[in-house]
């Protein structure tokens, strides 16, 4: 898949994510009456708004790498941090819209669009903290942030400034995903191309500290379908600022680069990489 | 004829709320509703002879989602007397000022600076800010006419907002017009931005009907352009920020819907004939408003966006009036039930759809993918069944990007070996010729080998393909 191909379907995605937020929170609406008091039931607003896009953005990856795992672990810590965000969007942002709105004075409607959006660039930030946080990644915390408040920015201002809120929030959970992909794209140290067997084709980002490679599911890149890939992890890729380096997991593992053995090599781009069975070409993008 | 049984009802209306015990909410707080769940009415309470009662037991709140259905308010109501004089009261002055308030009070034209309205006005103002020295309100002035323009943002200080109101001249023809609803609606806004708290008034004092620029004149307004703003949308917008409208006829002709408008906020309508009686209407509206009293209580939660609700003491009850609950995510709008569902349901397909694709394309024949920077397009070369050549010229079959000048001669060949079932690939001359980074002169190639001649890099594939 392409770099273009793969942000238009991070963007597919989060237009699905819209969908079912303006779903869920409609029949949230529908449930008003009995939530006591309307501060709870802007928490569950919130909450239910941040469930559909976090779970959505959360299972982006494992879409993209054909991965059932990471599907629905990625689904699982999205829908958390989502519900997290969203009530900690609802307060942040509507405290801001409070602050805001009192101290300025009469304000054109571009201008309050603004402020809202301005909100909704919070609230982005937070429902796109899941993947970080489920890869305990730095990189991918900072380019879901990053992501999150540009694509909630964009997003929040057209969804203010159009009047219809199923294709508001439909833009909304788009921005999100199409600037968190973006990020992506930018943020990573390169991608391992995967030149042959059952995922010929994907492009495995370079985008956490350490990744295991091995043919169980719990791997960050799982390579099912390849023999001679030892289960558990057979070998990690480390990415540090001075460089990208790749090594078995043990002693009595191989990995093989530009068809020779290693026991530790520095990958530089074109380097073709070999475990088991499987072949990768290290590439920039 | 219509605008005097107006008046003549309106008089037996008050003559009849005179007469008789009357309790009225005058204003609602809301702003706490999404914090605290507590929601503030103000209220006014007189006897038969107009004066505010003092009991303060036998109040029951009711609310209604619509009107019509109504709950009582279980929690206790925590009444304070002396909220409005304790926290004192905002309240935005709008003066009229048109062309014709620089008539006479009888409505003739006149240079006499001394019998103007707008003189008489000025004094009345002059009065009003001195009765509110000793207390904690606070008093804001705005001028109308076709524009809307703020002249003092609310202060205690007489001298500061006198100074201002002493620059207001008569208008220009063009300026003369009554932009009464549009400026109703724009000082909607004011309390909002100035971050009041307390008590919020806007006292409108006009001496004509409401007078559009737009249609009357027929070029669009400088701010509102085509817009001609609504008795209703005046109403909506009050009542949606917690303000009470007072109205005062200043003069003969009347706006049909002012006092409707002041009503249905809360407000009174008041008539005005001389700058003595416009300052006895002042006091009487702040002192209606220091006599109120606040009611706290816990408000329960409705479908709708909209809640109404009303007073009772005893066996009197107020007129129903309405607050909106703020909902962070606008209003839902009506859709029905079954469509949420649906969308509900095709998102989740969408998504379970989506998780199910290959994304990757699969080639059926043998052939060389060649990379370009960036991953942006890929380009496929298929592979022959006995030669494939790649070289610089155009002519090759495979054309690659040279170190050197175009050449005639191939820089690689990839050759099909009926017996070994496999292709293999024979180094020529001009570029250097790689198979995963290392130099080779002739190499059988294996799904997934990274070839590069030259500059040109190229993955080989002939995975699950069938040759022949």
């Amino acid at each position: 898949m392409t770099e273009s191909g793969k942000i238009g379907l991070y963007t597919i995605i989060g237009a699905i994510g819209g969908l079912a937020a303006f779903a869920l929170v409609g029949l949230v609406t529908y449930l008003k009456a009995g939530f006591g008091s309307y501060l709870v039931f802007n928490i569950v607003m919130g909450a239910s708004f941040g469930l559909a896009i976090g779970a959505v953005l959360g299972s982006v990856e494992g879409i993209v790498h054909g991965n059932r795992n990471k599907i629905m672990t990625g689904l699982l810590y999205g829908a958390l941090t989502g519900i997290a965000g969203g009530i900690v969007g609802v307060f942040l942002g509507q405290s801001l819209l409070l602050r805001f709105a009192r101290n300025l004075g009469e304000v054109p409607m571009v201008v309050s669009a603004l402020i809202h959006a301005l909100c909704w660039m919070i609230m982005g930030m937070f429902l796109s903290l899941g993947e970080g946080i489920r890869s305990r990644s730095g990189y991918k915390l900072a380019y879901g942030i990053l992501g999150g408040l540009t694509g909630g920015l964009l997003g929040g201002f057209l969804l203010e400034i159009l009047t219809s809120r199923l294709a508001g929030l439909i833009i909304l959970g788009c921005a999100i995903t199409f600037f968190y992909a973006l990020m992506e794209k930018n943020f990573s140290r390169g991608v391992l191309r995967v030149l042959n067997g059952t995922m010929k084709g994907r492009k495995l980002a370079l985008n956490q500290r350490k990744l295991t490679l091995g043919c169980g599911i719990g791997n960050d890149l799982a390579l099912i379908g390849y023999d001679g890939v030892q289960e558990k992890c057979h070998a990690v890729i480390t990415v540090k600022s001075e460089g990208v380096t790749i090594e078995p997991f043990s002693h009595r593992y191989k990995v093989f680069v530009n068809d020779e053995k290693i026991q530790k090599a520095k990958l530089k781009y074109e380097d073709v990489i070999r475990i088991g069975e499987a072949r990768f070409l290290y590439e920039v993008k | 004829m219509k605008k005097i049984t107006a008046i003549i009802l309106i008089l037996i209306m008050t003559l009849f709320s005179l007469a008789a015990e009357n309790i009225a909410i005058t204003g609602i707080d809301s702003t706490g509703i999404l914090s605290s769940q507590k929601v503030d009415l103000f209220i006014t309470h007189t006897d038969d002879g107009g004066a505010a009662i003092q009991d303060e037991g036998g109040l029951n709140v009711f609310e209604s989602p619509d009107g019509s259905e109504w709950f009582p308010v279980k929690s206790a109501l925590k009444i304070d007397r002396e909220a409005n004089r304790r926290d004192g009261i905002g309240f935005l002055m709008l003066m009229d000022n048109s062309g014709s308030m620089y008539d006479d009070l009888n409505g003739k034209a006149t240079d006499k600076e001394a019998d103007q309205r707008m003189t008489h006005a000025k004094a009345a103002m002059r009065t009003f800010m001195g009765s509110i020295e000793d207390s904690r309100d606070r008093v804001a002035l705005v001028s109308f006419n076709t524009d809307y323009k703020l002249l003092s943002e609310s202060t205690r200080n007489r001298n500061v907002l006198l100074e201002q109101m002493d620059k207001i001249t008569k208008p220009e023809s063009e300026k003369a017009y009554t932009e009464l609803y549009a400026s109703l609606e724009r000082s909607s806004q004011f309390f909002k931005n100035e971050g009041e708290k307390g008590r919020k008034i806007v006292v409108v004092l006009s001496d004509g009907e409401n007078y559009p620029f737009f249609k009357f004149n027929g070029d669009l307004h400088p701010e509102y352009g085509e817009k001609l703003f609504t008795p209703e949308e005046a109403v909506e917008s009050l009542n949606k920020e917690g303000i009470t409208l007072y109205a005062i006829h200043f003069g003969l002709k009347q706006d049909p819907y002012l006092g409707q408008i002041a009503h249905e906020t809360g407000g009174q309508v008041f008539d005005a004939r001389n700058g003595e009686e416009l300052a006895r209407v002042y006091d009487s509206i702040r002192q209606a408003v220091r006599d109120e009293y606040r009611v706290t209580y816990k408000a329960g939660v409705f479908n709708s966006s909209r809640v109404f609700v009303k007073i009772a003491a005893g066996s009197i009850e107020s007129e129903a009036r309405y607050y909106y609950n703020s909902a962070l995510f606008g209003e839902s709008g009506n859709i029905p039930l079954p469509l949420l569902l649906i969308i509900l349901i095709i998102s989740v397909v969408a998504w379970l759809i989506l998780t199910k694709i290959r994304f990757e394309q699969t080639n059926s024949k043998p052939h060389l993918e060649m990379i370009q920077p960036g991953g942006l397009r890929t380009r496929i070369e298929d592979l022959k069944l006995d030669k494939t050549y790649i070289g610089t010229s155009d002519k090759h079959d495979v054309t690659i990007a040279g170190t050197g000048a175009p050449s005639e001669k191939e820089s690689a060949t990839i050759i099909y070996d009926d017996e070994k079932q496999a292709f293999t690939l024979i180094a020529g001359e001009g570029e250097a010729t790689l198979v995963n980074n290392r130099e080779v002169t002739r190499q059988e190639l294996h799904t997934g080998d990274v070839i590069k001649v030259g500059d040109s890099l190229m993955i080989f594939d002939d995975e699950g393909t069938q040759v022949r």
